[in-house]
């Protein structure tokens, strides 16, 4: 018996094990295997920045149709794209601004495409930095600070998104995109945000709960009728005000958006922002925030539903949640890292 | 637990198989059967499954048969992290030619046996995975049926796709 005599719906559970990724550097089998495979392979797009730049108009139909998780996993990589470019068209490079243009270009045709991505259910921005540790002195690229990214943050309203993350660690950005995300956030699942500039602001927005914390049975005011409040689904939101991976000399904090707080006095906002929105919204069963203290820059996470802050370990992503374990020095940190003259705050 | 209800099944060759309720209720087909009917005293036909098929199909029911309900949570963040990883035994239970193998994958998706299903397809899967497209052709004798040019084609709409 052939593989090609199973079910289709058995080959397609083979293949979603099997990965997007690998699917797509092995579509070309046979012309039975791409046809299962294809839509598969796009289910799961995960574009670096020069794939990203090099992506044709012409795969944009393909991916509306079929994409489910969408991730850009951006870091500067002038030098390998100049040198390809270099190789294709041989006296052509490009110079770093003008990869940046492109990259940026690009960006804006994504924020056209996902509301039209009907299958869209996960959305991945992650602008990695390119710290080299053999080279520590060399400044930091902000590859992307001509962009902002106010745009793409207002389309979220308009697709069926669930799991959002959104990690700006490794470029500065143009634009504060805080009231856009909180807009988004209510409809979606789950969340997951480190940005170099964040503030309360982000944890501010309204949606429809009601005692059991689900279904909305209240008949809308006036004003709720001309401007529906949606109903609140948001289960999980994870947020890391710590950027230490950016840069390991200044150890790096998020600063506030608008004022000039960062470190401990912005993670202290935060948490008072997130304990207040986790008790309007029951729906919320995990609300986080994650902060990296002195001098050994352990990860710090403070949980706002049960008010209990813990250590979390460093093999662990932050972005997917670890309930960690009890911080030892747990009493040091409430006498001296809240305070606001707590001296690495306050370095700026 | 002497005295369990024992259930007879017959394979699509006139095979019979005496198994605990249990044991035949791993299959969500035979346990929806067995609720309809009550008790059943008379052997339950499988006529898409034959004896050596059924056979091990048994034998993982009984070495899985006390193993929780799987919870199938598929709009889950983990959905896009799945794993092929699988237990021990089970990875010995699948060491069986590329015919038994889709055999035993067949017989699971029709008995609705998930779990089964999952271990046989991320067999599958990890014969795929690491290998070129020539490779996958040889371990599962196919033919490429693309003519060159078309070939070509599909390679240029993904170009973009290779340095992901």
């Amino acid at each position: 018996m052939p593989l090609q005599a199973l079910p289709t719906e058995v080959v397609c559970m083979i293949f979603r094990f099997v990965g997007a990724q690998q699917l797509l550097k092995n579509i070309l089998v046979c012309k039975w295997w791409y046809n299962i495979a294809e839509p598969i392979a796009l289910e799961d797009i995960v574009l670096s920045a020069d794939a990203l730049i090099k992506l044709p108009k012409e795969a944009h139909d393909r991916l509306t149709s079929y994409v489910q998780s969408f991730t850009l996993d951006l870091y500067a990589a002038r030098d390998e794209f100049a040198k390809q470019s270099n190789k294709n068209s041989p006296g052509q490079t490009i110079t770093s601004i003008e990869w940046s243009e492109a990259l940026v270009d690009q960006l804006e045709n994504v924020t056209e495409l996902l509301p039209r991505c009907n299958r869209l259910k996960s959305f991945s921005l992650r602008l990695k930095t390119q710290f080299d540790p053999s080279n520590p002195l060399i400044p930091r690229d902000d590859y992307l600070s001509l962009w902002s990214p106010t745009k793409l943050v207002d389309v979220f309203q308009a697709t069926n998104l669930l799991h959002l993350v959104i990690d700006t660690c490794g470029s500065e950005i143009k634009g504060h995109i805080c009231p856009g995300i909180a807009l988004s956030i209510p409809s979606l699942r789950s969340v997951r945000l480190r940005m170099q500039r964040i503030c309360p602001r982000i944890l501010t927005f309204r949606a429809a709960v009601t005692q059991d914390g689900h279904s909305n049975t209240l008949p809308l005011s006036k004003a709720e009728q001309q401007d529906p409040i949606p109903l609140a689904k948001i289960e999980s939101i994870i947020i890391n005000t710590s950027l230490k991976e950016s840069d390991q000399f200044s150890w790096g904090y998020s600063q506030h958006c608008t004022e000039s707080k960062r470190g401990w006095d912005l993670f202290d906002d935060m948490v008072t922002a997130a304990t207040e929105i986790a008790k309007q919204f029951p729906t919320l069963k995990v609300m986080r925030i994650l902060c990296h203290k002195h001098p050994w820059l352990e990860m710090i996470t403070y949980d706002c539903i049960s008010g209990s802050k813990m250590l979390i370990s460093e093999d662990v992503g932050w972005d997917w949640g670890d309930d960690g374990c009890a911080d030892p020095d747990d009493e040091e940190i409430s006498n001296q890292g809240f305070s606001s003259t707590d001296s690495e705050s306050s370095e700026d | 637990m002497s005295g369990e209800e024992m259930i007879t099944l017959k394979s699509s060759d006139d095979v019979s198989f005496t198994v605990e309720r249990s044991v035949a209720e791993r299959s969500i087909l035979i346990k929806h059967l067995l609720e309809d009917l009550g008790t059943s005293t008379e052997p339950i036909p499988i006529p898409n499954v034959n004896e050596p098929v059924l056979n091990k199909v048994i034998e993982w029911s009984i070495h899985h048969k006390n193993d929780p309900p799987s919870t199938d949570d598929n709009d889950s963040e983990n959905n896009r992290r799945r794993t092929t990883d699988i237990d021990e035994w089970d990875q010995k239970f699948m060491q069986v030619d590329q015919e038994m193998l889709f055999e035993i994958i067949l017989a699971a998706n029709y008995l609705d046996i998930k779990p089964l299903l999952d271990v046989g397809c991320k067999t599958v899967a990890n014969m795929i995975k690491g290998k070129s497209p020539e490779e996958i052709r040889k371990t599962f004798n196919i033919q490429n049926d693309f003519t060159p040019e078309e070939e070509d084609q599909i390679r240029r709409e993904n170009e973009w796709a290779e340095d992901r």
